[in-house]
């Protein structure tokens, strides 16, 4: 893991609590003053230093510390996403209660995402690392950059919050929000599997046998020829005719902010689509005004759509809808004509 | 139950007794102040276990709010009773006590609310001001560093659970596993540590803030009201009343502390310090003539004020240092020739013994030159007018017809050529061996306290026999006085200095004869006379308690602005001979004499010119070395580049001095932005500024020495069109 720089919030934050205790040490103050009772002189005394110490632990606390953050899996839209977090402590000197999170100020778009939920490190060796999760809800999809972690406590004694920003670059892909599979599906999808061309597919007959390779489905492994041959056989299967669907989704919508709203319902049912049809073993395609993705199935293709949504934006309005090639069942998704089974 | 709430249970029964143990702590030294009743603390006290005990069997603590109700209506003719009770004692502070007490443990057993745990600890807060406030003694240093350590243990323990609280409540209302990482880590955290590192730095920077903290007044202290009225201890004090009818119990407390220097210390069973004399006894008590007083003034001696109390050779000095009495005597010892103290004047009553004018407010010092031997300075009679009036030291009130006849008869039965001093020495014989020594005079009533204890009871402390002996004595005209004052003094090996003890107050008798003058008598029994303390453990526990004491009553209770003006005025001082003595050495050369030292100096003794300067040179070149050190450091600390992020800081200062809003989360380019909007000119160094302090700080590439170089420049340029100076010229500052 490498050092992270990193750079102070700001002077101490002085809490509620501690500013209950400032305001009992002046009355101290006050009456030590008053009186030149050197009994009341000792206790502010403990009072001043109790401050200070507070302060000079609570910096010390949070200074020093490396700090890397990776994505953990896929991102979607309203979906709380978890990014794995490791925090190192240099030094000689253990830390209490390091509240870690990503930082809100520092993500592209500052305020569009919820405040993230926190990790907290009760206690950590000099020396050791700890491993934990951070939480993150993007609201919206596209790319997001995580610049920074933000480090706080309230070690010692909850009178200063005191934190520092790491620096963790991270980018991460938002994949469209997936919402509820909807009940409806378009009419070709009707007669399933009847027309078995001879190509390889995710159709029901076998096409063929051949090494496994690196993206193929783990289900489609023959085991019986792989315990033969001693090598990962992939089991290849005919493509049918009948289980295949192009989304076809129109971006060209105008802008406004109602266009907008639309749009990105039409890409998460898009992507919803997809995920579905292409768990039930469908071949999916998807043609935007940006170009066309040809038919095909397995996580390669689950990625490259789910990216292709992630990214897509929206364009003016066009003078004629984006045209869907006839013979294919076909899921016409369009701003102003709704969603459309062509 | 689930782990979560598991937790939740644990942590609440964690804070209730960490309270607890802190409302149980907190009103601790208040009835040793007198201040608050014993019966009302071992109540609350008792209270208090009780909850403890019920947290600790997790059993439930919570009282209904009906009967809190209840409670709250009973108290309140309680509270009515107490403040009247409390005004007509003139102490409104214990009703006060009494309804925090109150409040504490009605809080404790109805605390719902996370907010009810800050009223507890205030409240317990104010209970321990209340202590510390009115406590004197030493040990409430325990109790202030115990205080702490259990508040700054609840306080980060506080600090935790708020933390992890927080997280839960962050938590609640999502899904299990959403919400199962943000729940705290169930491992218990080490505490101790932080706690013993966190005491023992507070406690370092605690001490010399109290030293530094400046006063306004002097020292104020809120001695325990009533101590020592109703219980009589042995002391000295400024009367002698006889009409005791109770006994008397020994009191540790220091009077004196002695330095001697000069001569070899005295041996400490022979130390006797003259406080008072008197002339005469009167409805059971001794009189002084204070009116017939002389008064002594000093002469200068340097910057020294000395009064001359007596003619001869001093052999040695004791610098003694007396501790607040309840009394006007300046103790001194019986070999005292000359006094230097600070006093405008001094007064002698007739029978020698020295006295202010009024009593001191905190502990005096003052120095005694020492003779060999006693040196009495008592008068016979004294010059009313030219005319020699009575002699007071034969005044022969309280002298009965039993007592002349007793002294007859001891003095000078059978042995009509006995000289005066045989006859003396004769009746302190017999009163030393014929009469016992005690302390408890319970059931003695009488008017004559005195025949009493002759023909009566035949026993009492050293004032029955000392005043016996006088009396006796002025019956067979002989004069005589009683003095009172110190006898004995215990060495204190720790520091090397004489300890007086309250319960070394004593009283003997000083007698005229024409061959000997005036002369020390002593007919007290041996066995009830002052002792010092042989060695031996608990000898020395003690003296190291009295070092201790003796530390604090000076150093803490009793220090104030004057010990303050002291101690800077020295500091100054000694920083100024140490800055003279270096220039001196370095750059004047002044020579000073040193001792010989054989093998290094030349062989005859005589010490070169050379030899001083090959010493003192390499000392003035360390120095010289270290300060051109400090001053390069400073130089390059102001002239060395920038980074991006210093100079960015720099320029968000610039930028909010001159008037812009820059909040704490303002992102680089939305400032950038704004600086831009605000002074277009400014716009190329500031967009270059802030490009290069992202780089830095977010690609992590470091920026060459000719990009950090020319941080200084935009800087500097941008300071010119909003009208200020350039850059700080420390990044440091930043």
């Amino acid at each position: 893991m490498a050092s992270s720089r990193s750079r102070s919030d700001g002077p101490l934050r002085l809490t509620k609590v501690g500013l209950w205790f400032l305001a009992f040490a002046l009355v101290v103050a006050a009456a030590a003053a008053n009186t030149g009772n050197n009994g009341l002189f000792l206790v502010l005394s403990a009072m001043v230093g109790t401050l200070l110490v507070s302060g000079v632990l609570a910096g010390r606390n949070v200074r020093g510390l490396e700090v890397a953050l990776a994505a953990r899996g896929e991102v979607f839209a309203n979906r709380p996403a978890r990014l794995d977090l490791e925090i190192r402590s240099r030094g000689w000197l253990p830390r209490w209660l390091l509240l870690s999170t990503v930082d809100p100020d520092e993500v592209e778009a500052p305020g569009a995402d919820p405040v993230p939920a926190a990790y907290l490190v009760p206690y950590l060796e000099p020396g050791r690392t700890v491993c934990g999760q951070l939480e993150l809800m993007p609201r919206r999809r596209g790319r997001r950059r995580i610049r920074r972690v933000h480090v706080s406590s309230l070690f010692p004694l909850g009178f200063f919050r005191k934190g520092r920003r790491y620096s963790a670059e991270l980018e991460i892909l938002v994949y469209p929000e997936v919402l509820a599979p909807s009940p409806q599906v378009p009419e070709q999808l009707g007669q399933a599997g009847e027309r078995a061309v001879r190509r390889a597919g995710w159709g029901h007959d076998l096409f063929g046998l051949r090494r496994f390779r690196h993206g193929d489905d783990p289900r489609g492994i023959h085991w019986k020829q792989s315990a033969r041959t001693g090598d990962l056989v992939y089991k290849q299967r005919e493509a049918e005719e009948n289980r295949r669907l192009l989304i076809v989704l129109d971006n060209a919508a105008g802008f406004g902010s109602r266009e907008d709203q639309a749009f990105e319902r039409l890409v998460s049912e898009a992507a919803t689509a997809a995920l579905d049809f292409l768990e039930q073993g469908y071949e999916v395609g998807l043609a935007t005004r940006e170009g066309a993705l040809p038919f095909a199935a397995g996580p390669r293709q689950r990625r490259a759509i789910l990216e292709t949504l992630a990214l897509i934006e929206i364009r003016g309005a066009a003078a004629a809808p984006l045209a869907a090639p006839a013979g294919s069942p076909c899921l016409h998704l369009a701003v102003d004509a709704g969603r459309a089974a062509a | 139950m689930t782990a979560r709430a598991t937790a939740g249970v644990a942590y609440a029964r964690e804070k209730r007794m960490l309270l607890a143990w802190l409302a149980l702590l907190a009103p601790l030294p208040l009835p040793f102040n007198q201040v608050l009743e014993w019966p009302a603390l071992f109540a609350y006290a008792l209270v208090l276990v009780y909850f403890l005990q019920r947290v600790e069997r997790d059993l439930p603590t919570l009282l209904p709010n009906w009967a809190l109700n209840v409670l709250g209506l009973v108290y309140l003719p309680l509270l009515y009773l107490d403040l009247r009770a409390s005004f007509m004692r003139s102490r409104p502070v214990a009703a006060l006590l009494h309804l925090v007490m109150f409040l504490i443990l009605v809080k404790l057993y109805s605390m719902r609310r996370e907010k009810d745990k800050w009223h507890l600890m205030i409240a317990a807060f104010f209970l321990f001001i209340g202590g510390m406030a009115t406590s004197t003694h030493l040990t409430v240093a325990v109790f202030l560093v115990a205080f702490m350590v259990l508040g700054l243990l609840i306080l980060a323990r506080l600090a935790h659970l708020h933390v992890a609280a927080g997280l839960r409540r962050a938590g609640e209302g999502e899904s299990p596993e959403v919400a199962a990482p943000r729940a705290p880590s169930p491992q218990p955290v080490p505490f101790r540590l932080p706690l013993a590192a966190g005491t023992a730095l507070v406690l370092a920077v605690a001490i010399p803030t109290f030293a530094v903290m400046p006063r306004l007044r002097e020292p104020f202290i809120l001695g325990p009201a009533g101590r020592g009225d109703l219980i009589r201890t042995t002391g000295f004090s400024d009367s002698v009343d006889l009409s005791l009818t109770t006994a008397i119990r020994t009191n540790r407390d220091v009077a004196l502390r002695l330095r001697y220097s000069g001569g070899a210390a005295p041996a400490g069973k022979t130390l006797r310090f003259k406080g008072a004399s008197y002339d005469r006894y009167e409805n059971r008590r001794w009189h002084r003539r204070l009116q017939h007083s002389t008064t002594l003034t000093p002469r200068l001696e340097g910057s020294r004020q000395v009064f001359t109390l007596a003619a001869g050779e001093a052999v040695g000095e004791v610098e003694v240092f007396r501790e607040r009495l309840s009394s006007t005597s300046l103790l001194l010892p019986m070999e005292t020739l000359a006094l230097d103290v600070d006093l405008p004047a001094l007064h002698l009553d007739l029978g020698g013994a020295a006295y202010l004018a009024a009593m001191p407010a905190g502990t005096l010092t003052y120095r005694a030159r020492l003779a060999a031997g006693p040196r009495i300075r008592a008068q016979l009679a004294r010059l009313d007018g030219g005319e020699v009036s009575p002699l007071t030291a034969l005044d022969q009130s309280g002298v009965t017809d039993r007592m002349r006849e007793l002294a007859r008869q001891v003095m000078g039965e059978g042995t009509p050529e006995m000289s005066v001093e045989e006859q003396v020495d004769r009746l302190e014989r017999h009163l030393m061996t014929q009469y016992d020594y005690t302390l408890d005079f319970l059931g003695r009533e009488g008017e004559t306290p005195l025949e009493d204890f002759l023909f009566v009871y035949r026993s009492g402390h050293c004032e029955y026999f000392a005043s016996s002996m006088v009396l006796l004595l002025r019956a067979e005209n002989v004069p005589a006085r009683l003095v009172t004052g110190f006898l004995g003094a215990e060495h204190n090996p720790l520091e090397g200095y004489h300890i007086v003890r309250q319960e070394n107050a004593h009283a003997w008798v000083e007698a005229y004869t024409p061959a000997r003058g005036w002369r020390v008598y002593d007919p007290t029994p041996p066995e009830g006379r002052p002792s010092v303390p042989e060695r031996g453990l608990l000898n020395f526990m003690s003296q190291i308690y009295d070092y201790l004491t003796y530390r604090w009553d000076r150093y803490v209770l009793t220090y104030g602005a004057e010990d303050q003006r002291t101690f800077f005025g020295d500091l100054r001082k000694r920083l100024a001979e140490a800055w003279r003595d270096l220039t001196g050495w370095a750059l004047s050369g002044e020579k000073e004499p040193r001792e010989f030292i054989p093998g290094v100096d030349a062989p005859d003794g005589v010490i070169r010119e050379g030899d001083l300067w090959l010493s003192r040179v390499p000392l003035a070149l360390a120095a010289v070395v270290f300060l051109a050190g400090i001053l390069a450091l400073l130089v390059w600390r102001r002239r060395r580049p920038l980074t991006g992020e210093a100079a960015y800081r720099a320029l968000r200062r610039l930028l909010e001095r001159a008037g812009l809003e820059i909040t704490e989360s303002l992102a680089p380019l939305e400032l950038q932005e704004l600086a831009v909007a605000r002074y277009p000119g400014a716009a190329a160094p500031t967009r270059s500024l802030v490009t290069l302090y992202l780089r830095e700080s977010f690609a992590e590439e470091p920026l060459a020495a000719a990009e950090r170089a020319g941080l200084r420049e935009h800087l500097q340029a941008i300071g010119e069109t909003i009208g200020r100076p350039g850059p700080p010229a420390s990044p440091g500052i930043g």
